[in-house]
């Protein structure tokens, strides 16, 4: 079964110059990484002291050949306990301390990582999110983010603490005593195989576990959404043969990796029941001969138990380090990706008044070899209202993403008030031109949210003034929460035609000097679509303005039509000129427009 | 009060189902179980024999007796290895077993399920009962089960060990054992409370995200790039700011445990090493104490766990049961009431008895379809035209029976089509829906959808039929070309073509072809028009479409306008009536103009 692996993790090769790049995110917070190493030490110093304490308590005071009073010993075995109690006290702060502190350095790591996503995002340029589909996007802004900080908080600070309880175990065996310390060491190399093995093993069978986990989700998914075509084709039986055959495949993979743990833990239990028999043994021996005390010999026992957690821990450690190097490549991937629109190093200031757009031998193609431009040039005067008609495919949208530079021309160039735009900052230039899109996009919020988009600088007066003016004011006032009414998922409560005059109001706010606007297609009842007509008079009145035309009354308004097709510039006059012509506009009228004349759509 | 009758009963409901799933592998779980018996029982014997021991060497031992402990140590390890292997492999294995019953269970059951259950749950909200939901399950099955008698058996026999070594030091060393169950058990009910509004909190952050990249062009537009960054700033550092609420708790867990567990050695220090003082119990019994005690810790951790482990387990059997119990609102007739369709002659006949249908919106009682009436023949080749939203995709999902009329009545064959077993109403359909659905697997596993027992040859025949032989001969693998996800290697119109062939291989009676070639250009219309004129002479056949081109080839033309049925006829009788079909022709002729340049 194939299925999408573009987003899977691959098990990336432990890469040194990425994992110094990781790293430096840290360093903000260098202090606290600091610390939080400075308390590893003390959290498994405090792991390490109890055998130790019992070894003491038993020697010196439980050991029934003591020399010492019963009184001296019941004293000495309350003061052992007492440091025990402050052991355990000690213990308990440091390493909630130390949890609680590298959680904390995570999480702002994966808030400053998001946040510099994030805003590179917002200076890409529309064709990046062309290429990048939101769901790829999500996933490094999400996912790929969560696993890095992993990275941090169980990965790399982690390591050091497995790396002291095992340092601080081995010295204090050789303490006790050098020579049994290193008859138990002798199992340290078969520990670590049998751990490397193990996660040689378990990281195999996980792959496989997620690989087919995936492959019978995604067939899930796709029998759920097309359980129609299953039906009306009768393909229940066959279809639930081959869901049964990747379910069966996945309990294959989840026994094997069962199989993995059900081998590992008796083995390492097995090896450090070997390492107690080799203690006792020898220990045995040791202390009947009088080198060694009874108190180590308990106490190298409990040692021994306590071998095994950090070595496996480490070889855990090693894959969660791996998995991140796969993330932070996508995550680097996109932070590497300059915008290439971007503000010019000075920018032209934008002149107070005047709004002439000139195009000067425009070409564009958003494919290479594909133009759907071709040398288009035409000029709107200041406070000329124009419109564009044209057949589909013809190039009106393109205009429109030129002009307020969502893409960059491929020849020529565009001015306005002769200066061309790629002179002017991108928020100067865009607050300039007011760009109304046919598809009105809402955002989540509330209604004056969505007309002011949050700019602070306008009062809600203004946008109460303005929402009256084109006779959106109405409708909002029917709400119940007015103004502060949410708008659901999408504007999903309101009407098509309610959203196109908010969309109005939205550019209006702004006062911008030129207005590009995609008009709706979509048909809307009368009484709306006559509010609809009058705020569009009232919007472009006073201002250059630049329609892509889809209503009747729109292209009998406006001072001027430009006629494209294929790419190219065909015809150009007033409404009655064209028509009178007979030539491609008249057909496009036939065909867009006439019926409306009618009120039938 | 109801309310809370109606939750008790579906946990009621719930366990039944579990213990009925864990039923069917009574014989394995009980073998696993032993298994783990004898491995808890096999592992108390070693800190009994630390005791010996140590025992011995303060009594004098001699080499080759210590020799014997040393070496039965490391067998009895080694034997309760063995079993701990088989306890693991065996009680985890049912587990994912019992996962694998319910997946399928859970997906034959989907299958039996309508358009209409489909329109009231998201299919996010299905995958997550599949995946999220059972895994929930299956810890509960799994590891839930085989902990819980762990503990029961390791706390009942290292408690008897312990007790007939000291009474007092059992009780009171205990007294922090249940205290680690108790304290597992909330934190790990508030860490999972905290951790659900952490979810909300990053399902905001997502959405924030999503919505900003989704209306990037608007963004752009009006140059808010800063007041988004500002925004999704302090979405995120909320989101922050719950993690350390989480964290808060989560970073206390492990400290506890530890300190608690320190506890339990501690006064077996203190308590205990006053017993060996005053000579009351033995150095021996001392270490083999601090052994049970360590044994004892892991169970209490992992009961406090189980516990939450059930919780979450049951509370997902319910929501998977609620699915389960979904009955299909479309199902076959009595059986008193079944008539089986007479054979055909050429295809079936077709009628529509004043049929009405709304869906059932109780916002929206609009009318999709309006007292539509008509009967096609046997044989005959019917167009059904008109604009978007018309009504005519509804017509074909009534006469599929995926959908039911909300009055009138559908035959076919003479026969009321809910008298006709279902299976056999769909076999005789042959349809090319307007969403066309591929699934991603090949070209010869989508075109024999419906005739899995398609020859080469027949493949090749209704390639031809669907005009697309020739472009999937010159594919590299041909026939077996994998079509990628939902077809994305496929263009629109060869996805039409792949479509219109699945639909061929069943050699239905009746043909119905929904709006099939909207995506191929005209001359490629053309040439399967040809080619599916012949097939379409010997069966019944429903071809809708908004394109003139494609509808005027057929014996009878139906135009629908906003439900209703306004004209009928031939193309020439319609083109001569000025009416709608009239309208829509002279306009498509000025758009075929417009295309040509």
């Amino acid at each position: 079964m194939r299925y999408s692996e573009a987003d899977e993790v691959q098990g990336k090769a432990y890469d040194s110059a990425l994992m110094r790049r990781i790293l430096t995110y840290l360093t903000p917070y260098k202090k606290l990484v600091g610390i939080s190493i400075a308390l590893l030490l003390l959290v498994s110093a405090f792991q390490l002291a109890p055998p130790y304490l019992v070894k003491l308590a038993i020697d010196n005071y439980l050991d029934p050949d003591s020399p010492l009073t019963m009184g001296a010993r019941y004293g000495g075995l309350f003061k052992i306990a007492g440091v025990f109690v402050i052991v355990l006290m000690l213990g308990f702060a440091a390493s909630y301390a130390q949890d609680y502190l590298m959680s904390f350095v995570g999480q702002r790591v994966m808030f400053d990582l998001r946040m510099q996503i994030f805003s590179h995002l917002q200076r890409m340029e529309l064709s990046y999110f062309d290429k990048n589909p939101v769901g790829r996007l999500m996933t490094r802004l999400t996912s790929d983010v969560e696993v890095l900080n992993e990275t941090f908080t169980s990965g790399v600070v982690a390591i050091f603490l497995d790396v002291f309880t095992l340092l601080g175990i081995m010295a204090v065996l050789c303490y006790l005593n050098l020579r049994l310390a290193l008859i138990t060491f002798l199992l340290l190399p078969l520990l670590f195989a049998s751990a490397l093995v193990f996660r040689a093993k378990v990281r195999k069978s996980y792959r496989l576990v997620r690989k087919r986990v995936a492959a019978i989700n995604a067939f899930l998914q796709e029998n759920i959404t097309g359980m129609p075509i299953v039906q009306i084709f009768n393909r229940q039986k066959r279809q639930f043969e081959k869901f049964t055959g990747l379910n069966k495949k996945l309990y294959d993979a989840h026994i094997q990796s069962i199989m993995a743990y059900a081998v590992f833990f008796p083995t390492i239990e097995i090896l450090s029941s070997i390492a107690i028999a080799l203690i006792l043994w020898f220990g045995g021996s040791g202390v009947i001969e009088e080198t060694l005390t009874f108190g180590a010999l308990v106490a190298f026992i409990q040692y021994a138990q306590r071998f095994y957690r950090p070595i496996s821990d480490l070889s855990e450690k090693y894959n969660i380090l791996q998995s991140a190097m796969a993330s932070s490549e996508r995550i680097f991937g996109l932070l590497d990706t300059s915008p290439r629109i971007t503000d010019p190093e000075k920018p032209a200031p934008i002149p107070a008044k005047s709004g002439e757009v000139v195009f000067e031998n425009v070409s564009f193609s958003y494919n290479p070899g594909e133009e759907v431009l071709h040398d288009v040039s035409f000029r709107v005067a200041p406070g000329e209202k124009v419109a564009i008609v044209g057949y589909t495919g013809a190039g009106k949208t393109t205009i429109i993403n030129l002009l307020s530079r969502f893409y960059d021309v491929g020849k020529g160039r565009i001015l306005i008030d002769g200066e061309d735009i790629r002179n002017h900052a991108l928020s100067d230039l865009r607050g300039h031109v007011a760009t109304v899109l046919q598809d009105v996009f809402l955002f989540s919020g509330d209604i004056a949210y969505n007309i002011d988009l949050g700019e602070e600088s306008i009062s809600e007066q203004k946008v109460r003034e303005i929402s009256r003016h084109i006779n959106a004011e109405k409708f909002i006032e029917r709400l119940p929460g007015g103004y502060h009414e949410k708008v659901g998922e999408r504007g999903k409560t309101l009407s098509v035609g309610e959203r196109q005059l908010l969309s109005f109001a939205r550019a209006l706010v702004y006062e911008p000097r030129i207005l590009v606007l995609d008009e709706a297609t979509s048909s809307v009842d009368t009484e709306t679509e006559h509010l609809i007509q009058d705020a569009m008079k009232k919007f472009m009145a006073g201002r250059t303005s630049i329609v892509i035309a889809h209503r009747l009354s729109t292209i009998r308004y406006v001072d001027r039509i430009i006629v494209l097709h294929h790419g190219r510039i065909v015809e150009e006059g007033t409404h009655k000129d064209l028509l009178s012509r007979g030539g491609l506009y008249s057909k496009l009228y036939e065909l867009q427009y006439k019926d409306q004349e009618k009120g039938i759509y | 009060m109801g309310k809370d009758n109606n939750s008790k009963i579906a946990r009621a409901h719930a366990t039944r189902t579990v213990f009925s799933y864990l039923r069917r592998y009574r014989k394995r779980l009980v073998i696993g179980g032993l298994c783990l018996v004898v491995t808890d029982m096999l592992l108390l014997i070693n800190p009994w024999l630390l005791k010996l021991t140590i025992d011995a060497l303060k009594t004098g031992i001699t080499r080759n007796r210590l020799l014997f402990f040393a070496l039965f140590f490391v067998v009895v390890t080694i034997v309760s290895g063995v079993f701990r292997f088989l306890m693991r492999r065996i009680m985890i294995g049912v587990s994912r077993r019992i996962e694998f019953d319910i997946r399928g269970d859970f997906f034959s059951h989907l299958e039996t399920l309508n358009p209409y259950f489909y329109n009231r749950h998201h299919t996010g909200d299905l995958m997550a009962l599949a995946t999220n939901d059972l895994n929930a399950v299956r810890a509960l099955v799994g590891p839930g089960v085989m902990y819980s008698l762990n503990t029961v058996v390791v706390g009942s026999l290292a408690i008897f060990l312990m007790l007939y070594l000291s009474v007092k030091l059992t009780i009171v060393s205990l007294l922090p054992m249940v205290l680690l169950t108790v304290a597992v058990y909330h934190s790990v009910k508030v860490i999972h409370g905290l951790f659900e509004s952490v979810q909300k909190r990053f399902g905001e952050l997502n959405s924030r995200a999503q919505e900003n990249l989704s209306g990037i062009r608007v963004v752009k537009a009006y140059a808010r790039e800063q007041s988004e960054l500002n925004t999704f700033r302090i979405t995120s550092l909320t989101y922050v700011q719950e993690n350390m609420k989480l964290f808060k708790v989560q970073s206390l867990l492990h400290p506890l445990l530890a300190t608690v567990a320190g506890l339990g050695a501690l006064f077996i220090l203190w308590l205990g090493g006053r017993e060996v003082i005053d000579g009351r119990l033995t150095l021996g019994s001392f270490v083999a104490f601090n052994g049970y005690l360590a044994m004892m810790i892991w169970p209490m951790i992992a009961l406090g766990w189980v516990m939450n482990v059930t919780q979450r387990g049951l509370a997902s059997m319910e929501r998977i049961n609620a699915v389960m119990d979904e009955k299909p609102e479309i199902r076959d007739a009595s059986p008193e009431q079944i008539k089986r369709l007479p054979p055909p002659r050429r295809g079936h006949t077709i009628s529509f008895e004043n049929v009405s249908f709304s869906y059932d919106h109780p916002s929206d009682r609009k009318l999709v379809l309006k007292n539509v009436s008509f009967t096609i023949g046997e044989g005959e080749t019917v167009a059904i035209i008109g604009p978007t939203g018309s009504g005519k995709t509804t017509l074909v999902s009534l006469i599929l029976r995926l959908i039911e009329p909300t009055e009138g009545r559908i035959l076919v064959g003479g026969i009321p089509i809910q008298q006709v077993p279902i299976e056999d109403l769909r076999r005789i359909m042959g349809v090319v829906p307007q969403d066309i659905f591929l699934f991603s697997d090949t070209i010869r596993e989508n075109m024999s959808f419906g005739a899995p027992e398609l020859s080469e040859k027949e493949l090749r025949e209704i390639s031809r039929g669907a005009s697309i032989e020739d472009e999937v001969e010159a594919f590299p693998e041909k026939y077996d070309s994998w079509i990628g996800e939902r077809g994305i290697n496929l263009s629109g119109g060869q996805k039409q073509r792949v479509a219109i062939a699945r639909a061929l291989a069943k050699n239905p009676d009746i043909l119905i072809l929904d709006d099939a070639l909207s995506s191929v250009d005209t001359d490629t219309e053309e040439r399967i028009l040809v080619s599916l004129r012949s097939l379409m002479k010997e069966r019944t056949s429903i071809l809708i479409s908004h394109r003139i081109s494609t509808v005027r080839i057929a014996d009878r033309i139906l135009v629908l306008d906003d439900g209703e049925l306004v004209e009928a006829g031939t193309h020439d009788e319609l083109v001569k009536k000025r009416g709608l079909y009239a309208n829509i022709y002279r306009k498509q002729l000025i758009m075929s103009e417009l295309e040509g340049g």
